[in-house]
């Protein structure tokens, strides 16, 4: 229940910002609805609604407890978050360094470091499993994937 | 018997060796992501995407159409060996299935799921060629204001069935509805909400939206928490189920079938909430309810019949009206949309090898289906034995793969990263994507009929009300959200939800 009081306030936060971005974006009239007419009600209507899952929150003896931590084990919640960091950079560095390269990397990253493996299965299994797939995707199905220094082949 | 000729027309488009191909394919990667947890029928739907281009409509949808209801047999074997569901709509079948896998009984459940899938499966797409074309010709009286109230219909509906909080429900409903709304307006030309970024100029792309919400997202909580897939290790033997459990399936597959196909129609309810229903169904229905969870063999047939027939379910408002009712089938719109066929109620006439083809496919997707989860069982159950430390990174590379191919920028794949985390976070706090997702799809069609009603009625919000069909959906709606306010449901329902904890 601890931690519906801050969820529910950060969706009100959310709430806010549509209703605002939406007042700018003119609402119109009912006769001739605006480009914000849609998103202001939904935001009016998520906003509403957060506040009374908040105020319902606070009602709640659990409320006065201090919140539960989102994770139950700490080495595990940032080996996610590396993970996420990972995915973000294999999305920017597939453009430059090409699909080939860059998928190498990045399962050779989450082989070696989020679910540790030995150095040669990591790297083996990276190289078999960035070749499959840049042979089933790009030769099989054709799907245009980034080439990167390989272009000129 | 009704349709009979068109349907000897449809076993005609598909009968050709081509189409078989296509339908054995669709049926085996189906099953494959429906085993696979993490990679569920959205992500191979949008990895074929492409691929889908390049050969005729009719073939293509058949293999769409055979990964989706390839998912759902594949998802129960996951559930009952390794007591993880493989896709969203066999979260249920892990309280029965794995504790009758534990008494020794793997065989059973998977041969009942498989064949209770069959049959609910199979007469699901009996009613879909029944209901479908009618329907169409009464489809051909909506107007704007139906189409709104029945959009609104959908997403109560689905808020209504949520296994928490309703108003949290809503709350994503309403949340999903601004997300739709991101893009180019089609009335002014505006942007909304696109901040300046070329990939939203015509919308927030759903595939890495619900790729991100359920893929990564799942990959991401796995890795969090710490994922121990052990396969149950048992002998698989006896799939066929004895007299006794045929008669105590009997009453749950044949209601599971009705309960299936009718929540499948419904926009927003799909697979997952039939499922759902059907146990919960059941429990109330039978003499022993606390033997529930313990192995009961009804615990497994009824959702596994019902998660099937809601596929035949779902096709009909697509088929019907071109409205898609679960996520997979907005992937099939896209899909229909790209070759130019006109959805709608004229589907129907205008492209009759569209539809009788799918149909008469998904009697033949049915039976192959049967055949890959009965006699080559173990061969399912051999790429379970995967440790996830394996599939992990590949379920994430299959993820990347499918958003990039789509519009071939790594763009989308941002936010497809992104929308893993909220999704991660919205697991975390309790907050279901279901109704989020279905209302962002449903938002831009939701929009479109608000707007057009209104301007109809010079901005009389009476125009809901005073035509019959509207009435009705409307009625409905509201009805539906003031019920679980009422103290006596209010109590029942809360008493549920902490059930449901346990």
């Amino acid at each position: 229940m601890t931690r519906e009081k801050w969820s529910s306030l950060v969706w009100l936060g959310i709430a806010i910002y549509i209703c605002v971005g939406s007042l700018r974006l003119s609402l119109g009239s009912f006769h001739n609805p605006g480009p914000g007419f849609l998103s202001f009600y939904a935001g009016l209507i998520l906003g509403g609604l957060a506040l009374v899952v908040h105020l319902q929150s606070r009602k709640d003896p659990a409320a006065k407890r201090e919140p539960e931590p989102i994770w139950s084990n700490r080495q595990r919640g940032w080996k996610m978050v590396l993970t996420v960091v990972a995915l973000l950079g294999y999305a920017v560095g597939m453009s430059y360094l090409g699909f080939l390269i860059s998928t190498f990397i990045f399962l050779a990253f989450l082989l070696r470091v989020i679910e540790p493996q030995r150095w040669s299965v990591a790297l083996l299994g990276s190289l078999a499993a960035s070749g499959a797939f840049y042979l089933v995707f790009e030769m099989g199905l054709q799907s245009q994937l980034p080439k990167g220094p390989f272009q000129i082949f | 018997m009704f349709g009979f000729a068109d349907l000897l027309y449809g076993f005609s488009v598909i009968l050709t060796v081509n189409n078989i191909l296509y339908c054995l394919v669709g049926c085996i990667i189906g099953t494959l992501v429906g085993i696979l947890p993490g990679l569920g029928p959205v992500a191979a739907m949008s990895l074929l995407f492409p691929v889908t281009l390049h050969i005729p409509p009719v073939s293509a949808l058949i293999m769409m159409a055979g990964i989706y209801y390839g998912a759902m047999y594949g998802g129960s074997t996951t559930s009952i060996l390794v007591n993880i569901p493989g896709e969203a709509a066999s979260v249920i079948t892990c309280l029965d299935g794995y504790q009758m896998a534990r008494k020794g009984r793997a065989g059973v459940a998977l041969g009942m799921s498989a064949l209770g899938s069959f049959i609910g499966g199979t007469l699901s797409v009996v009613a879909l060629q029944m209901v479908a074309p009618p329907l169409a010709k009464v489809a051909l009286a909506f107007g704007f204001p139906e189409y709104f109230s029945l959009i609104c219909c959908g997403l109560v509906v689905l808020t209504f069935m949520a296994r928490g909080s309703m108003a949290k429900a809503l709350m994503m409903a309403a949340f999903g509805i601004f997300l739709g709304t991101v893009g180019t307006d089609l009335f002014t030309g505006v942007q909304k909400f696109t901040f300046g970024i070329k990939i939203l100029y015509d919308g927030l792309g759903i595939v890495p939206v619900i790729m991100g919400l359920f893929g990564i997202s799942e990959v991401l909580l796995n890795i969090e928490e710490g994922i121990t897939q052990e396969v149950f290790k048992t002998k698989i033997r006896n799939l066929f189920p004895n007299g006794k459990d045929w008669a105590d399936s009997a009453g749950p597959i044949s209601r599971g079938t009705l309960i299936g196909f009718f929540l499948g129609i419904l926009p927003g309810a799909g697979p997952v909430i039939s499922s759902f229903t059907s146990y919960a169904v059941e429990k109330r229905l039978s003499k022993h309810p606390e033997k529930f969870g313990t192995g009961m063999i009804e615990g497994v047939a009824g959702p596994e019949t019902a998660n099937n027939a809601a596929v035949g379910g779902a096709f009909v408002p697509l088929l019907t009206l071109g409205i898609p009712p679960t996520p997979s089938m907005a992937i099939l719109l896209g899909c229909l949309l790209s070759y130019g066929v006109q959805v709608g109620p004229l589907l129907i006439k205008n492209t009759p090898d569209i539809f009788w083809g799918v149909v008469s496919s998904m009697y033949i997707g049915n039976l192959i289906l049967l055949v890959l989860n009965l006699p080559l069982i173990g061969l399912w159950v051999k790429i379970l034995k995967v440790p996830y430390v394996i599939l992990f990174p590949l379920i994430l590379l299959f993820c990347v793969v499918g958003v990039y191919s789509i519009n071939t920028t790594t763009d989308e794949v941002i936010l497809m990263v992104l929308f893993g985390v909220i999704g991660y976070l919205m697991k975390k706090y309790s907050y279901e994507a279901a109704p989020m997702i279905m209302a962002m799809i449903l938002s831009p069609l939701m929009e479109n009929n608000l707007r057009q009603s209104l301007a109809l009625s010079h901005g009389s919000f009476t125009i809901f009300f005073i035509r019959p069909i509207s009435a009705v959906l409307m009625i409905t709606a509201i009805a539906l959200l003031i019920l679980p306010n009422l103290p006596r449901l209010k109590r029942r329902k809360k008493w549920e939800g902490l059930e449901a904890a346990q």
